[in-house]
């Protein structure tokens, strides 16, 4: 597999720390050490209650898909893929939407996107507003969809230069940087008919930043995606985020994705948003419920210790005591139960995972 | 209007860069080739027959004006005695009162009735070079309306169901304008291939083809009469092909507007290729006029017969037509403009 070679190299940009637009930013030089800037656990506790500055404001944004000639009627019933749902995006924000499938996320892009036609609401880009201007609005955006789909009987090249010329054309130096870019320069000459799934992604994503959006939306951009495509995915995030200062909307089913590269998370379900939470919010909402595992000489004895003292909740199953801790410092238990002369042979802390918190929120 | 001629111009190079059009292009030429060929066969084997005029009898217009009267007469007093039923496609009395106008015509211009032919006819097997760019310019305007049909189709219903419309939507270009572009970009290349054809054909005709081009005679549904020459009957004739090919485009988008892209190539196509069966299906309806097929063959307005429907002229027919068309065009942006693309 030529292709799979060609990524394991990383010879991108991205992957080498390379600009983005090299020809509008020619000195950018960014630390790569983002990663770990943004797992900081501890950032200054004022950034978390800082006020957005929004940019994309999603107001009251609601949609019914009805099928035939229902659709000319509103009161008809319908399956309800939005109803009513507001957000608000700052300026530069990497902003995640989470969600079950059929929950409405893809919906919801696809009304920023102009794509569906939303039944009431609006949506505006630093005051602009889509239903007056689409033109200025979309101008400013740049959109993946799903799983992009392009003219399969033409060159990838063929589909830029069709897209970028739609958009009132680019020069082709900087088609072939993006290109670049994405890793896909050795085949942008191949019938896109001929590219793997993880290829159209990248192809997709291509001709969703070649236009320097100052709103990126992506739509599932990992799907289908090898471990390194994905790596290159998310450092070309971050990094037109701090060089370009884009505004990303993304929605994807990986959860840990979502959790290290998504400054704010939504939880939508059933066509409702159900929080939005920060990535602070979400790193304490997992530190908050931790699953406690303690092997020991009298599990029973200890369940009632720790029930009367603390009011956690306990299960015994076995020589083990499973205990839900709410907000505790887990240290201060085990001395409990060893100054109470339970003899404990193992002491093991989980915390609770994404994935169970998103359970929660969307059920 | 500058994203309109982008799009415009980039829709073009779409359909004029793809092999199909070229391969349906090829096959039209081979096509015509082939009626040429076997019509040349024909006159060859018909050299000294006389099959000429209108009338391919030969007889000259005063001898057939009487004629043509009292046929009139026996059918009208038959029509009055209840014995003939006129239907809506009944064209008895409307072919009667044209040819004798025709011939009163002839007699008082001093015009031979046989060097004439109706719009869309060729005078004789012994093709002249102006009848054999007519009748090309026939047979190739039906098959470039049927190419014009199967490009609307894959480029509205075609795209919007593989979903590379979501990319061309989520370009900063308005619903209508791309809408338009489309079309523009159909209907532009449908007319260049016609008159490149036509410039063939003209060429073909003054190469293989011999003896002065025949006149052309019109008639109204009110017997107006007019003798044009050759050319600018086929000029005509192209002017009526553009008013087809605009329609049918409307008319394949208004249809890819409801179904998916398979229905959207069949339900135009079969109904463009049958449309004589579906216009006698109609014609006993007692609603032919409405139809849109049943009117949109405007030349039939101009020839003895007249419209295809009894009591209606070429001008109800481009009425019924033109109606239909804002019909659908109100549609066709309507539905694109809200629809979903899931």
């Amino acid at each position: 597999m030529q292709e799979f070679s060609e990524l394991g190299k990383t010879t991108s940009p991205v992957a080498s720390g390379g600009d983005v637009f090299p020809e509008l930013n020619p000195a950018p030089e960014q630390p790569d050490d983002e990663f770990a800037e943004v797992c900081a656990e501890d950032p200054a506790p004022e950034e978390e209650e800082r006020e957005i500055d929004p940019y994309l404001v999603i107001k009251g944004v609601s949609k019914v898909f009805r099928k035939g000639a229902a659709r000319l009627d509103k009161s008809k019933p319908g399956i309800v893929a939005l109803d009513g749902v507001s957000l608000e995006v700052g300026k530069g924000e990497i902003f995640g939407l989470l969600g079950p499938n059929g929950a409405g996320k893809s919906t919801l892009i696809k009304v920023v996107t102009g794509l569906v036609i939303p039944d009431g609401g609006s949506v505006t880009l630093g005051g602009l507003d889509f239903k007056a201007d689409k033109e200025a609005f979309m101008s400013k955006v740049g959109a993946q969809i799903e799983t992009p789909v392009f003219f399969n009987k033409r060159s990838g090249w063929w589909n830029l230069k069709y897209l970028a010329d739609l958009q009132g054309g680019l020069p082709d130096q900087r088609i072939k940087d993006i290109v670049e870019i994405v890793g896909l320069t050795e085949r942008i000459n191949s019938r896109v008919g001929t590219y793997s799934m993880g290829m159209r992604q990248r192809l997709g994503l291509a001709q969703a930043i070649m236009n320097k959006p100052e709103l990126l939306v992506l739509d599932e951009p990992i799907n289908g995606l090898d471990p390194d495509g994905i790596a290159q995915v998310r450092d070309l995030i971050r990094r037109l985020r701090d060089d370009y200062g884009t505004t990303v909307l993304f929605s994807s089913h990986i959860l840990n994705e979502m959790q290290t590269l998504c400054d704010r998370v939504a939880f939508i379900s059933k066509g409702k948003l159900v929080a939005v939470k920060t990535k602070k919010q979400i790193a304490r909402g997992l530190g908050e419920t931790t699953v406690l595992t303690v092997v020991c000489d009298d599990p029973k004895r200890a369940a009632s210790l720790i029930t009367s003292a603390y009011g956690f909740r306990t299960k015994v199953q076995g020589e083990r005591l499973f205990v839900e801790v709410r907000n505790y410092n887990v240290a201060k238990i085990n001395r409990k139960l060893v100054e109470n002369g339970i003899e404990v042979e193992s002491f093991t802390v989980k915390s609770r995972t994404l994935e169970e918190m998103y359970r929660e929120l969307t059920r | 209007m500058k994203g309109f001629v982008t799009a415009f111009s980039l829709e073009s190079k779409k359909i004029f860069s793809s092999k199909g059009f070229w391969i349906f292009i090829v096959a039209i030429l081979v096509l015509c080739l082939m009626v040429t060929l076997s019509f040349k066969m024909i006159g060859d084997l018909m050299e000294g027959m006389d099959d000429s005029g209108l009338t391919g009898s030969g007889a000259d217009a005063g001898q057939l004006v009487e004629v043509y009267r009292q046929q009139l007469d026996e059918y009208l007093q038959q029509v009055e005695s209840g014995q003939i039923k006129q239907k809506p496609g009944d064209t008895t009395e409307m072919t009667l009162r044209n040819s004798i106008a025709i011939c009163e015509y002839c007699i008082e211009h001093g015009i031979d009735v046989n060097s004439l032919v109706a719009i869309g006819s060729i005078s004789s097997f012994n093709m002249t070079s102006g009848d054999f760019v007519n009748m090309m310019s026939q047979v190739s305007f039906t098959f470039v309306c049927i190419l014009a049909i199967v490009i609307s189709a894959r480029t509205l219903a075609g795209e919007i169901d593989d979903g590379t419309m979501r990319m061309q939507l989520t370009r900063p270009i308005k619903r209508y304008v791309l809408l338009l572009a489309k079309q523009g970009a159909v209907f532009v290349a449908g007319l260049t291939v016609a008159v490149a054809f036509m410039a063939a054909f003209m060429a073909g005709g003054a190469l293989f083809f011999e003896g002065t081009a025949t006149d052309v005679v019109l008639v109204d549904a009110y017997q107006n009469v007019a003798v044009i020459n050759p050319y600018a009957a086929i000029l005509l004739t192209f002017l009526f092909f553009a008013v087809e090919l605009a329609t049918m485009i409307q008319f394949t988008m208004f249809i890819g507007s409801f179904v998916n892209k398979t229905g959207a190539l069949a339900i135009p196509l079969v109904t463009y290729l049958f449309v004589d069966t579906i216009a006698l299906l109609l014609y006993n309806t007692g609603l032919p006029w409405i139809g849109l097929f049943t009117n949109l063959n405007w030349a039939s307005g101009l020839t003895t017969a007249g419209a295809p429907v009894r009591g209606m002229s070429i001008y109800t027919m481009m009425a019924v037509t033109a109606v239909w068309f804002a019909g659908m065009t109100a549609v066709n942006y309507t539905v694109f403009e809200k629809r979903d693309l899931k």
